[in-house]
């Protein structure tokens, strides 16, 4: 017998037959039918839907850019993948196996920063290898190699309190590589940054996805930061939110934000996207409201 | 037409100034009502305008505190006090801060333990004299027991709330750099929850003081609140004041002791 020794039936393994039907590997991130209504809040007697019906595959190490109007339901979105919230309905899959709750191996930068005001810039960076267990040292070579990266040095001894918004930004964004997940969720981390601090930060980005190949969720409000960055775009709207278009950006040339911030194409998605976002308010019926009325 | 404003380099320069550029005035104000006040008590008193058994002068004051000074009585009474407040109020947080930990952070404790509370909570320490005599005597056990309730609920319910508030987002910062249940405790919720037990100390500080006086009257042989019950005895009212005076100034520097630690723990507070 000459059968392969990890195909036992004899059969040759799928990967190794180079086809032009060959599966795409599996996502690294699946949402399906993924619902979410915040319940008691006053607003609403029957709860208020954030989230409805969302399905979305993320490949691994692809880079998804989420761009929508602020309070469609982004951050919900992104903190249920995150496993900080926990969906109404739908389920969150990370390589095949359901989300439960926040990992390391699923890092997060929020909207709101989350610093710990009582640790110093370094301190805040060095959180997630110190849980981790890594010995001092090693804790402190990695905190000054991404504060470097976000070009904070001069503040490493700065608290929180000191810092302005898009210094705290960027700490926490270095506070999460830090941690090197496989998968970045990122909540409009360049918001409160001046026009090119931001820009320095976009490239910045582009540069550690490309160099880590991390697979990273992109959210901004922004609709040419998304283009610029993304492999795709999910254009959401809501309340409640939902995905209403998914965008393969094929701007020719290089993939560098740089190049692409120039591209006349990027106007062309732009605009489509701003006639997708400006039709699915017109014509969402109670949409700015997101009541859920239970029968 | 009205004439161009002219804005002199010195008008820019002078208003963002504290305190207009006078940093001694507000130590000056301070100064200024004490040395009023205190002038025109001696006035009234040199003037007979009241019986010195009423209102002594301040002068008297003065000079029973130096003779109390010179015998070491105001001394000995003073750290006898001292040791009690000092006691009670370490008991109060030795207990309160480590149950007002638990109850803010499980659920059950909170339930298991709040009727308790609740019920306890409000009544007053003086009222628990009685009962803090049939069960420990007339030493320094019942003394201590009574400042010891004052000192203990405001710690607890200040550390619970302080646990309660802790933000949720910080939480899940830290749970998403791969935290767990032991590292949120000890690394996220007790740093966060610094400055609120703080404050709980120095109030549970305030109300141990306050219970002092009457926890001495429990058949105290020494102490500031004896000192002052055996003065009134026998009408000696400098005594009475300057025993009081005494009381409100340790309560002030043990104040501003808790307060400068409070300063070195809690300076990366926002705002
Ligand atoms: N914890 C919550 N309780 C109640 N309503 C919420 C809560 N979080 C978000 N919402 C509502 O859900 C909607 C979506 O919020 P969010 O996801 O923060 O939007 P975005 O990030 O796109 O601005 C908003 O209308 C918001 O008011
Ligand atoms: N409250 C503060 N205490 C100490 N340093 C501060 C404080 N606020 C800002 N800074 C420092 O002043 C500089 C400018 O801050 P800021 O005016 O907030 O910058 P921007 O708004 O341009 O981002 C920063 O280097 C920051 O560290
Ligand atoms: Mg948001
Ligand atoms: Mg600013």
């Amino acid at each position: 017998m000459t059968s392969l020794p990890e195909s036992p039936s004899g059969a040759v393994p799928r990967a190794a037959i180079p086809s032009a039907t060959a599966p795409l590997p599996p996502p690294k991130i699946r949402c399906q039918r993924l619902a979410k209504v915040f319940e008691n809040i006053g607003r609403a007697r029957n709860g208020f839907a954030a989230l409805s019906d969302v399905n979305l595959e993320v490949r691994e190490a692809e880079f998804l850019a989420v761009v929508g109007p602020s309070g469609c339901g982004k951050s919900t979105l992104l903190n249920i993948i995150g496993g900080h919230v926990r969906p109404t309905l739908g389920l969150v899959t990370v390589d095949g196996l359901p989300v439960t709750g926040p990992s390391k191996w699923v890092g997060m930068v929020f909207q709101n920063f989350g610093l710990f005001p009582w640790r110093t810039v370094a301190g805040n960076v060095e959180f997630g290898p110190q849980v981790a267990g890594l010995p001092a040292a090693e804790c402190r070579d990695l905190a000054r190699r991404y504060i470097r990266l976000v070009g904070l040095e001069r503040f490493v001894n700065a608290y929180p309190k000191e810092l302005s918004g898009g210094m705290k930004q960027r700490v926490a964004l270095a506070r999460a590589l830090a941690n090197d997940p496989g998968i970045l969720l990122m909540d409009e981390p360049l918001g409160s940054l001046d026009a090119q601090t931001r820009e320095t930060l976009q490239d910045e980005v582009a540069r550690i996805w490309a160099d880590t190949r991390k697979t990273i969720i992109f959210v901004t409000h922004n609709i040419d930061e998304a283009v610029i960055l993304g492999d795709r775009v999910a254009v959401m709207t809501g309340p409640p939110g939902r995905v209403i278009e998914l965008i393969e950006v094929d701007l020719p040339g290089s993939r560098e934000p740089a190049a692409r911030r120039y591209s006349p194409r990027l106007l062309e998605y732009k605009s489509h996207i701003w006639d997708l976002i400006r039709r699915a308010g017109a014509t969402l019926p109670g949409a700015a409201y997101g009541e859920v009325v239970y029968r | 037409m009205s004439a161009p404003t002219i804005v002199t380099e010195e008008a820019l320069l002078s208003s963002p100034r504290p305190n207009g550029g006078q940093p001694w005035r507000p130590w000056a104000l301070r100064g200024a009502a004490l040395v009023l006040f205190l002038g025109l008590w001696q006035a009234a008193a040199s003037l007979k305008l009241v019986d010195p058994v009423f209102l002594p002068a301040p002068s008297t004051i003065v000079s029973s505190f130096v003779a109390t000074l010179e015998d070491g009585a105001i001394l000995i009474n003073s750290l006898i006090s001292l040791r009690r407040v000092l006691l009670g109020f370490a008991a109060g947080a030795v207990l309160g801060v480590p149950l007002g930990l638990a109850m803010g952070l499980y659920r059950d404790v909170e339930n298991f333990f709040d009727p308790l509370v609740e019920l306890l909570r409000p009544i007053p320490p003086l009222a628990w004299i009685p009962l803090s005599i049939i069960w420990l005597g007339i030493e320094e056990s019942p003394k201590i027991f009574i400042i010891f309730l004052g000192a203990f609920f405001p710690i607890l319910l200040a550390t619970v709330a302080a646990v309660r508030n802790v933000d949720p987002l910080l939480i899940r910062a830290a749970r998403s750099l791969g935290a767990g249940n032991r590292d949120i405790y000890l690394r996220v919720v007790l740093p966060a929850a610094v400055p609120g037990i703080l404050t709980g100390l120095r109030v549970g500080l305030g109300v141990a003081w306050t219970c002092l006086v009457a926890a001495e009257l429990i058949a105290a042989r020494a102490g500031l609140g004896y000192m002052i019950a055996a003065a009134r005895r026998f009408l000696v009212t400098e005594v009475v004041i300057m025993g009081m005076l005494v009381i409100g100034l340790l309560g002030v520097l043990m104040e501003a002791a808790l307060r400068a630690i409070e300063q070195r723990l809690t300076f990366w507070v926002e705002k």
